[in-house]
């Protein structure tokens, strides 16, 4: 058992010893005396300091002293130590990068006093998990943080190792192999008559993962993009979409948030709600994305006009390439290099849950009833003294 | 505490004492104390010239003869003085609470002047005031009446608050009264019934009997009870010891003050004295110059 306040326990220990003293020392009533002639006796306070050998009024002394020391006990806040063990906290990736967990992560996860499941940067996850150890401080004496991810690019960023370096233990790396972007079957081509197959040729190919529909999108397409893909709905007609319709105008520009085209551009469909990738110039949504299971849906309301070099526009070509990103974004997906994963390890040694931050140890669950009981003390106490003062 | 059943000794040490009467007793049985009144008795006092209508048979016919002169022979007459012995039986009597010192007294006392009043002839009766009420043994000349008064005191053990007032109902104008007591309450209204009853003829004893540790109560620190008024408590400290004894003495001096002024013969007894020695004071009128000292 430890003590939060240990001052508090030699308060009540020198408190319990002035008791003590005092009885040594108390002032005391005198022996009672029948004088009949006690009326010629002046009157003077009825009570004298007399020094005893024995303390005196030992039943009283024994509560006070028991009540002064039960209370510096509790003030003293005894907690219990955590328990010798070693919890776990797994910092599991779920971002798009990674893959479906294989049989030995499944068996490290299973081990895990808690389970910490991230889907963007790993530096997020391990503040998230950071804050997760501060729960294993009642439970276990120290933690061991295992990091289960592929460790992409694009989930590593400039934070990961600073916030990395202030866990106060090892951080134990599982590496599992990034989701394989072949696993998405290639797109249908497009029309070469289509004025944005010479934008896509100039791009170069496009990503396995990504399907343009220049028309409605089908059934095929929506379970393919449930998988994973992104499905870029650009239909080459709009007035054949499946969107509403609206008056048509002309909006004079298109922007995400990096790059702006410039054009004059036919509007007449509005597209449904969804994460906004462009707007026009108005701020009236351009493009949208939606997620559709493992995958997102992407609707593009951005007419191409066949006429003149519009699609040959470099703006027009980086538009079209953010239009057509996998979802949520471009892809990294290439392995940080080792020599950095390894640095996210730290020192050798495990994680103190006394280095966790501010303790929260379990309370002894007696400190209620050591106050509870000091204050009977105290109550039978005065009772006592009351009771021996009306029988003098 | 149980009194002394048997006080053989003390009854023998007073063989032979007298208790004469400090006044003439104005009529009565015929006894030993000087009466008032002039008789036919054998002890001359003096002749008076015969007047008309005095008794012939006074004359004193051997003076007529040798002096051809008509005189009478006076004598003095002798009556008996009833004596009443008042007892206080409250609670101040029974200190020191492990002996019982001043009531053992007390009861000493009371024996030893009612046998030395009966041994005159004369009556003796006693009143011992209790809580309760008043226990009378009234005054009576035959010798069992000793026995009696030893007999009462031993259902009697002393406590309360009482008045001795009571005590003095029925007292006569020639009587002999006795009032044996502390006087530690209601004082003033004894001494003030006394003066009444030295008034009316009767001659009052004021026996104070003073106990040694109520004169030098110690130096020992303690909490001293009245043991009549339970709620009075004082701390019986040194530094208060010298307050306390001019307190005490300055109120026996006003209590012996207040019954000498009554006409009451007072004698303060300490209660460890020998009785007999006290008892002989008494007799012999000596507490007043005693206590005059």
């Amino acid at each position: 058992m430890r003590f939060l306040a240990p001052g508090w326990l030699l308060a009540g220990a020198m408190g319990a010893l002035m008791v003590v003293l005092l009885h040594f020392f108390a002032r005391r009533n005198p022996r009672p005396y029948a004088l009949p002639t006690t009326r010629f006796v002046p009157d003077r306070p009825a009570s004298a300091a007399a020094l005893a050998r024995m303390p005196s009024d030992l039943l009283l002394l024994f509560l006070r002293a028991g009540a002064l020391l039960l209370l510096g006990v509790a003030f003293a806040q005894p907690v219990l130590p955590p328990p010798r063990h070693t919890g776990l906290i797994a910092l599991v990736d779920r971002s798009r990068a990674a893959p479906p967990l294989d049989d030995s992560s499944t068996a490290l996860i299973a081990t895990a006093d808690r389970v910490v499941e991230f889907d963007s940067a790993i530096s997020s996850g391990l503040i998230a998990a950071f804050r997760t150890a501060g729960s294993l401080r009642g439970v276990a004496d120290s933690v061991d943080l295992l990091v289960v991810s592929p460790f992409v690019r694009e989930e590593w960023d400039a934070a990961t190792l600073p916030i990395a370096r202030t866990w106060p233990g090892r951080i134990r790396i599982h590496p599992v192999a990034a989701r394989a972007n072949s696993e998405f079957a290639s797109h249908p081509s497009l029309d070469p008559e289509d004025p944005l197959s010479a934008t896509l040729a100039l791009l170069g190919p496009l990503p396995s993962i990504v399907r343009v529909v220049r028309r409605v999108a089908s059934a095929d397409d929506s379970a393919w993009a449930r998988g994973g893909g992104a499905l870029v709905v650009w239909p080459e007609n709009m007035e054949r979409s499946s969107w509403s319709r609206r008056r048509p105008d002309t909006a004079s520009a298109v922007a995400t948030r990096e790059i702006a085209v410039v054009a004059p551009f036919l509007r007449t469909v509005s597209l449904p709600p969804g994460a906004v990738i462009a707007r026009w110039n108005d701020g009236i949504p351009a493009a949208v994305e939606r997620p559709l299971g493992s995958g997102c849906q992407r609707d593009v309301a951005i007419p191409i006009t066949p006429v003149g070099d519009f699609v040959l526009r470099p703006s027009v070509r980086k538009l079209t390439r953010r239009l057509l990103a996998p979802c949520g974004g471009e892809r990294e997906w290439d392995r940080v290099s080792g020599a950095l994963v390894d640095s996210l390890r730290g020192p050798a040694m495990l994680a103190s849950t006394a280095d966790l931050g501010r303790r929260q140890e379990k309370k002894v669950p007696a400190q209620g009833i050591l106050l509870i009981a000091a204050l009977a003390l105290l109550l039978l106490e005065g009772f006592l003294r009351r009771r021996g003062k009306t029988a003098q | 505490m149980s009194l002394p059943q048997h006080y053989g000794s003390l009854l023998d040490a007073l063989v032979g004492v007298t208790w004469p009467a400090r006044r003439p007793v104005e009529a009565g049985m015929a006894g030993t104390h000087a009466s008032r009144l002039r008789g036919l008795t054998a002890e001359f006092t003096e002749y008076r010239p015969y007047r008309q209508g005095d008794d012939s048979r006074r004359l004193d016919w051997k003076l007529l003869a040798r002096t051809d002169r008509a005189h009478l022979r006076i004598t003095d007459e002798r009556a008996t003085r009833t004596t009443l012995v008042v007892l206080d039986a409250s609670a101040s009597m029974a200190f020191p609470a492990t002996t019982l010192e001043k009531w053992a007294q007390a009861c000493r006392l009371a024996i030893g002047l009612t046998a030395v009043a009966r041994g005159e002839g004369d009556p003796a009766g006693m009143s011992i005031v209790t809580p309760q009420g008043v226990t009378r043994i009234p005054p009576r000349a035959r010798k069992g009446v000793i026995g009696d008064i030893a007999r009462a005191f031993d259902g009697i053990t002393p406590s309360g608050v009482v008045d001795l007032r009571p005590g003095l109902e029925g007292v006569r104008s020639r009587w002999r009264v006795v009032l044996l007591s502390d006087f530690l309450g209601g004082e003033e209204a004894v001494v003030s019934r006394s003066r009444e009853l030295v008034i009316g003829g009767a001659e009052v004893y004021a026996i104070h009997i003073v106990a040694p540790a109520e004169l030098v109560p110690g130096d020992t620190l303690r909490v001293a009870t009245d043991p009549e008024e339970p709620d009075l408590r004082r701390t019986l400290h040194p530094a208060a010891i010298e307050e306390y004894q001019a307190a005490f003495v300055s109120w026996r001096k006003r209590l012996a003050d207040g019954f000498r002024q009554s006409g009451v013969e007072y004698l303060e007894v300490r209660s460890n004295e020998d009785p007999a020695t006290v008892i002989r004071q008494i007799a012999r009128g000596a507490g007043q110059r005693r206590n005059a000292r």
